[in-house]
């Protein structure tokens, strides 16, 4: 098993059941070939450095996927015949790859991403509170400021009931 | 024969480091039109080796990787990139 990548370009006015139509369509080739999807990443709609079939403007859309080389024969000969996509590219990764231990190896790599996103989240609202807490401090320093010449006429009050309790 | 004017020799200009030599984490990828179109021309032509200094097995792989973009559509064959 080898590992490919096919970068495709399909239509941008197209509905998105018609696009998820194409990409179920490769899936299912994939897979009729004893295949593996690893994953479909939609990179959505971008300007095409030139014109493509009269389009200033694609989808695009990158399958990453283990398969034999007939597969990809097979796939590239369906996309040929779609009307949908307007151009692939494929191209090879890695030679020699075993299936389970790819399996592993991306959900290991999934969850060590969901744990950095956790810590970055966590990080985030620490970040939030000390801020919130700098900015209250601030306020009560303020405030503090604003109290210290009252401060001095109750001082004055206080001498004065102290005479008028004499 | 004696030629009308003659062309300044010049050897050894480029002592440049490679960039991707120097820096080991820059992948050179065909899907990223951003930091591929720093090595082609305003025209979209890729720009020689002996200008950009990069050496001769990432020229060759940088090579490659733009001709690819140029077939999906993420470089043009001629002219800007668009942003």
């Amino acid at each position: 098993m080898r590992r490919y990548e096919t970068l495709f370009i399909t239509d941008p006015d197209l509905p998105d059941e018609d696009r998820k139509a194409v990409v179920g369509r490769f899936a299912g080739i994939v897979e009729g070939g004893q295949g593996y999807c690893i994953g479909f990443d939609e990179w959505g709609a971008r300007k095409l450095a030139y014109e493509v079939k009269k389009r200033k403007r694609g989808f695009y859309i990158l399958a990453d996927y283990c398969a034999t080389g007939d597969v990809v024969k097979e796939l590239e000969r369906t996309m040929r015949i779609d009307e949908r996509v307007l151009r692939y590219l494929t191209v090879k990764l890695a030679d020699n790859v075993d299936i389970e231990q790819l399996k592993i190896k991306l959900a290991e790599e999934a969850a060590a991403k969901a744990k950095a996103e956790d810590e970055a989240e966590r990080e985030k609202a620490r970040k939030e509170a000390e801020r919130i807490k700098a900015i209250e401090e601030a306020r009560a320093e303020a405030a503090k400021d604003e109290d210290e010449p009252d401060q001095d006429d109750e001082s004055g009050d206080s001498f004065a009931d102290s005479d008028e309790m004499e | 024969m004696s030629r009308p004017f003659k062309r300044k020799k010049r050897f050894f200009h480029r002592r440049k480091v490679c960039r991707f030599c120097a820096d080991k984490n820059i992948t050179i990828d065909y899907k990223d039109p951003r930091a591929l179109k720093y090595l082609t021309t305003e025209r979209g032509k890729i720009v020689p080796r002996r200008i950009s200094g990069t050496c001769a097995k990432h020229q060759r792989s940088l090579t490659q990787a733009i001709k690819q973009a140029r077939a999906i559509a993420l470089l043009p064959f001629v002219g800007a990139v668009p942003d």
